[in-house]
């Protein structure tokens, strides 16, 4: 039977990005010359941009699929090793007049849906009152979490990627709406209260198929939330609160809705459309808290979040989440650790289904609860990470960064690391690692 | 694996060399002057207020007077210094505290100015400008309407 969720395709068929990848070095490698120069019929706006050339490397496992997040395509390690960290990003700021300005900021990198229009991150308009309240309207990045606004800035921290059990799995990266801001700072505090509303869209791959129903195109509205900030001398706390409606229901759980509510299935199995729907994203809420802080007294650095998501959706993603990050410069150099967690602690409630009857065919409803089971485990993150590090400054605003991870992923969790495995239940605690090296710069 | 390597140790070399290594203006400093425009009625700042105005936290003088701050190009061995001995931070540190800011949407920094004598005019004519100079006469500074309200030495 095909599973709608985790479409599987053979794995044996990756794609072919030679030219892509052409492209990418030669912007990355050869527009940083170009875009940095001045253009002087467009003396009023700044142009500026950074950009991250990567490479990741695991000889131990030939099938890893490696991703930032859930906008990649689940791709291997071995189809994807430089393309996964890399990108460019280009931003454009203006001032319009007295008390308005413009920034407008578009990214290429590796991700689902790579259109134009999705790649822009930020095109908005902002109206500053005074000193202490602005307004922004038009296309805003999403703040969820410490580093979730500059995340594919990789110059701006120390990671080669950010732990991906928080920002591996934030579904939208920008959203289009409003958003106000009031700040207030003396010399010993900055204080800064935010709130949005708007509404976003994302395709996302969760699971190992890389096409097909294996892209979920997943839309909220609205989007909302509010965060406040507080910084004295070196320390930032930070607590955010974020909710989401789903608007529409994902072209996967339409399919397993419409298969279920067949008669033959009802009969055989009457609980199989009410999970079905407890799968499904339509109308469903989502609720993101989290705490965050960065400390750092004199050469150290030191941050940690730690967040709790719920949904009201069985069939994605929840629990909680923290890390530890602790850094050290000493000159140009800043090694570091990171222990990153998830949580899920949320089990399958459901009864076991009843055996195939005879007036349907051999193992369809056993075939029906694993593709179920399935499902659900492709959301579950239970996993923990320790990722040691070292980034090194060798120029001015440039910087080499190299990062081992070691992941130990729990039983019934993949997280997005997903394996050639068909069978998702009873699958056994297993740890992976790899290596990854990136130049990050600003221009 | 290994022919991966040396393809990212030649870019990285190729990257090195094309943007150069470190950047020019090595000139040595010894102290460096917190400057602003005499209409300011500011005699003094101390060491958290110049960091909060440099680091964008803060966006009036301590007598409610609003301000700008301006800064030299990136590179620069007296910007470098400016920032280290202020905050006690790699100006790697300073310039990743501003690409989050700057990249989130959030703020710019300060804008850039290319040489000293624009830093003077600028400041001279602007009284809510700030900047930073390398050690001046204070009396000449005072002839051109600019007044010293902190100086900087090494750590």
């Amino acid at each position: 039977m095909k599973d709608p969720f985790i479409d599987r395709p053979p794995w044996s068929a990756p794609h072919n990005f030679s030219l892509y990848k052409r492209v990418i070095f030669c912007l990355l490698l050869c527009w940083i010359p170009v875009v940095s120069a001045q253009v002087s019929f467009l003396e009023d706006w700044r142009f500026t941009g950074f950009g991250t050339l990567g490479y990741a490397q695991s000889d131990k496992y030939s099938d890893l699929v490696l991703k930032r997040n859930i906008f990649q395509r689940s791709q291997t390690i071995e189809d994807n090793a430089w393309l996964v960290d890399s990108r460019l990003g280009l931003q454009a700021s203006k001032e319009l007049r007295v008390h308005w300005d413009f920034v407008g900021q578009i990214v290429m990198q590796e991700k689902v849906d790579n259109t134009p229009e999705n790649s822009i991150e930020m095109a908005f308009v902002r109206y500053q009152l005074n000193d202490a309240w602005s307004f922004r309207l038009g296309r805003l990045v999403n703040d969820t979490f410490l580093l979730s606004d500059h995340r594919n800035v990789g110059y701006s921290y120390h990671w080669v990627r950010p732990p991906s059990e928080f920002y591996g799995w934030i579904p939208f990266a920008h959203y289009d709406g409003f958003k106000a801001s009031f700040e207030v700072g003396d010399f010993d505090h900055f204080f800064r209260l935010e709130a949005f509303v708007g509404k976003g869209a994302a395709k996302v791959n969760i699971g190992y198929g890389d096409g097909g129903t294996s892209f979920n195109h997943v839309k909220a509205n609205p989007m909302l939330g509010t965060s406040v900030t507080w910084e004295k001398d070196d320390l930032t706390l930070r607590g955010n609160y974020a909710r989401l409606h789903v608007a529409d229901e994902i072209a996967a759980a339409e399919e397993l809705n419409e298969f279920v509510s067949s008669p033959a299935i009802q009969s055989a199995w009457p609980q199989a459309q009410q999970i079905a729907q407890d799968y499904g994203l339509k109308d469903s809420n989502f609720t993101y808290q989290s705490l965050g802080f960065r400390w750092l007294p004199g050469p150290w650095v030191v941050q940690g979040e730690v967040s709790d998501i719920t949904s009201t959706s069985f069939g994605t993603y929840g629990g909680q989440r923290a890390y530890l990050h602790l850094g050290h410069r000493f000159g140009q150099l800043l090694p570091h650790i990171t222990y990153s967690r998830s949580w899920d602690g949320r089990d399958y409630p459901y009864d076991p289904a009843p055996p195939t009857p005879n007036t349907l065919p051999a193992g369809t409803i056993e075939g029906l609860e694993v593709l179920l089971v399935n499902n659900r485990l492709s959301g579950v993150v239970r996993q923990y990470t320790v990722s040691i590090g070292l980034r090194w400054d060798f120029s001015s605003q440039r910087a080499l960064k190299l990062q081992c991870d070691r992941i130990n992923l729990h039983q019934d969790s993949l997280g997005i690391y997903p394996t050639t495995e068909t069978e998702l239940a009873n699958r056994q605690e297993s740890t992976r690692s790899w290596c990854s090296t990136t130049i990050d710069w600003i221009f | 694996m290994m022919a991966n390597i040396k393809i990212l140790l030649a870019l990285l070399f190729i990257f090195v060399a094309m943007q150069g290594w470190g950047q020019g203006n090595r000139e040595e400093v010894t102290s460096i002057q917190v400057i602003v425009n005499v209409q300011s009625e500011l005699t003094e700042l101390n060491r958290k207020q110049v960091m909060s105005l440099f680091l964008g936290r803060a966006r009036s003088f301590p007598n409610g007077k609003s301000t700008k701050a301006f800064d030299y190009q990136i590179g620069s061995q007296l910007r470098e210094n400016f920032f280290e001995w202020l905050t006690g931070k790699s100006i790697s540190d300073i310039d990743a505290y501003w690409a989050r800011l700057r990249y989130s949407g959030r703020t710019s920094p300060p804008r850039v100015v290319s040489d000293l004598d624009t830093i003077l005019y600028i400041v001279s004519k602007n009284p809510n400008a700030i900047a930073y100079i390398r050690h001046q006469n204070p009396a000449q500074l005072a002839r051109q309407g600019i007044v010293v309200v902190h100086t900087l030495k090494e750590l």
